[in-house]
């Protein structure tokens, strides 16, 4: 080839190249320029910081959702942040380790293995704790932290020592978490403000329990408690069946004795009443005596009448003779010789 | 020769960026920086913007991260001033607020912390030996100075580092206290022995008091039953006593009286049960005496 189709191919080859520069060029510019473009998400927040400095911050720095236009990168950078999100934090620093169920338990706790907590009493107790959190201020949580790393974890951490080390070991267990667990979120929301970090705590839920290594003997302690209910429970139910027997018995005598009264009360008036008329129709002695053997002999014959079983003796019974009466006789009759006389 | 003027517009323009990007450089609201000329520093960069300076290797600057870093401890044991054996971990929370100060002392944040650790470990333990565990834990309100003490470390750190190293700490959190793993052995012990205790304390209260409420109740079993007695008799007095003024008739025929009593006693203590022997003499059973005496009478005759 001659020197001039070289210099012509070269010239060619060269124009194509910078052609190809020239279009890798306005990529470039076209990307660089729209890397200005941003989009701030609904449950996100953003700040622009340009040139080093946060835009509007002295009245409006946060951005909203939505499409925004600034400048391209490095005159624009663009922080964006969940706010609107609960975030969750699971804290298990002070909880035990999880052990194949074949190996016995060791006597103590090493410290650099497993978790736990001392309670005001001086027991041990373990404790795990979920935090619920979200950044309020942007602002602040940007030029402070600007990530989440370990902030939330040792705010927690401190205030469940601090709030777990003043109280008692039963309290912490059982009668008292919903106050542990409020004074803990307190403490960690106070420490986060401290910290200057910008975070709000929104819930804290705490697990506590006792170690492995002494279990069965808190355990005891319920038992015995319900045992101690159960008593308790039983003699209210004694007391309570006592007391209605005994109203019940006390409304009988008194029941008893008002049925006394009036019988006794009709009784005698009515047989005051009786013997008025008699003395009223038979005031002559003669007619009444005549009056009250006729009455005797009536009501003889009505009583007598009732009675199955009556004897009538032949009196007076001579020298000779003697009487025996069998009283409760026995089912069996026996024969005639036996029984006669 | 529209083409090669476009191409030389983009490659000017290239050029102003290079040479802005070669002079210039930001410090960001969150970084805090030194401009050095020729490695030696000559200027401290504490506000965010754009700054000017010579191009590389004239000057250089060198940018440091101004937020709050945070360095946890490693596990310390320490002693408590009545002797007591603690393990702690702390976190400590501290930021460069003098970028020349510290860039000339120590230069760089992995340096700082190492410093750091040692630092807290002396403030710590001199201040936990000033104190007995109960000022960390304890069930007595006014026992507890744990904010304080960690106010106090805080503090004694800050005033040895601030000027020396151009950092500021903001605060110490001491996030784990535990026990070495020998005292835990005793303190399960105890632990052991005040849950036995308190069971059989639980038992014990449990059977007095299930017994006081069952005595109470028979105790009130028997007032109320006196009670009702006692009200009984007086009910009963008052029927005898309003009885007696009905009774009062019976003065006039006394006999009578008797006679009548007798008569409704019988009838009422005699039933179908009831065995009755009777003198042949009584009426009117009596007739039939009379009628044997009559057949005697004929007989005779």
């Amino acid at each position: 080839m001659s020197e001039q189709g070289l210099t012509k191919a070269l010239t060619g080859a060269l124009k194509n190249a910078f052609s190809l520069l020239s279009v890798v060029m306005v990529i470039v510019l076209i990307l660089f320029l729209s890397s200005g473009i941003f989009v701030i998400e609904q449950f996100e927040e953003g700040l622009v910081i340009r040139l080093g400095k946060i835009v509007n911050e002295k009245t409006d720095p946060i951005f909203k959702s939505g499409l925004h236009i600034g400048f391209p990168q490095p005159i624009d950078i663009i922080f964006k942040f969940p706010v609107g999100r609960v975030l969750q934090l699971d804290i298990h620093s002070f909880w035990y380790k999880k052990r194949p169920k074949n190996i016995s338990f060791p006597e103590g706790i090493d410290p650099t293995r497993e978790g736990y907590v001392i309670t005001g009493d001086m027991n041990i107790i373990h404790s795990k704790i979920i935090a619920y959190y979200r950044v309020v201020d942007l602002l602040k949580f940007y030029k402070n932290y600007g990530e989440i790393k370990d902030l939330v974890k040792i705010a927690v951490e401190n205030a469940c020592v601090k709030e777990v080390g003043k109280m008692e070991v039963d309290k912490a267990l059982r009668t008292q978490l919903e106050v542990l667990r409020s004074n803990i979120k307190r403490k960690a929301q106070a420490n986060l403000r401290d910290m200057k970090s910008g975070i709000k705590i929104v819930r804290i839920d705490i697990s506590n329990i006792p170690p492995f290594q002494v279990k069965k003997y808190f355990d005891g302690v319920i038992n015995a408690e319900q045992k101690r209910s159960e008593k308790k429970n039983k003699a209210k139910g004694y007391k309570q069946k006592i007391i209605n027997e005994a109203l019940g018995e006390r409304a009988e005598i008194i029941s008893d004795a008002e049925n006394y009264r009036a019988t006794v009360i009709a009784e005698a008036r009515s047989d005051a009443e009786y013997i008025r008329k008699i003395l009223e129709k038979y005031k002559d002695r003669g007619e009444l005596e005549i009056f009250l053997r006729y009455l005797r002999n009536d009501r003889l014959q009505e009583i007598l009448k009732k009675i199955k079983t009556k004897f009538f003796l032949r009196s007076p019974l001579s020298s000779e003779e003697e009487l025996r009466i069998i009283v409760g006789r026995p089912p069996k009759i026996g024969t005639q010789n036996e029984y006669s006389q | 020769m529209k083409k090669n003027k476009t191409t030389f517009i983009l490659g000017v323009a290239i050029i102003i960026f290079l040479v802005i990007y070669m002079i210039t450089f930001q410090i960001s609201v969150i970084q805090k920086g030194v401009l050095t000329t020729f490695g030696k520093p000559v200027a401290s960069l504490e506000k965010p913007g754009l700054y000017f300076k010579w191009p590389y290797p004239i000057q250089d600057v060198v940018k440091f991260d101004s937020r709050i870093q945070i360095l946890t401890d490693k596990f310390e044991e320490i002693y408590t001033r009545d002797g007591k054996n603690i393990i702690l971990q702390t976190s400590i929370g501290w930021r460069i607020v003098d970028p020349l100060q510290f860039y000339i002392s120590i230069g760089n944040k992995q340096r700082m912390e190492n410093n750091l650790e040692g630092i807290l470990r002396t403030y710590q333990n001199g201040v936990i030996g000033e104190h007995p565990l109960s000022s960390l834990i304890s069930t007595r309100q006014e026992d507890l100075k744990f904010d304080k003490i960690e106010e106090i470390i805080r503090d004694r750190i800050e005033k040895d580092v601030a000027k020396k190293y151009g950092i500021e700490v903001l605060f110490v959190k001491i996030k784990r206290i535990m026990f070495p793993e020998e005292v835990t052995k005793m303190v399960f012990k105890r632990m052991q022995q005040e849950r036995e205790s308190i069971i059989k304390r639980i038992e014990s209260e449990g059977e007095g008091e299930a017994r006081k409420i069952r005595a109470e109740a028979d105790s009130f079993r028997e007032k109320i039953l006196a009670e009702a007695r006692a009200e009984a008799k007086k009910i009963k007095a008052e029927g005898d006593a309003k009885a007696a003024e009905y009774y009062k008739i019976f003065e006039e025929n006394r006999d009578l009286a008797i006679f009548l009593k007798k008569l409704s006693t019988l009838e009422e203590i005699l039933d179908s049960k009831s065995t009755v022997i009777l003198d042949s003499r009584t009426p009117p059973f009596d007739i039939l005496e009379k009628g044997l005496n009559i057949r005697r009478g004929k007989k005779d005759e």
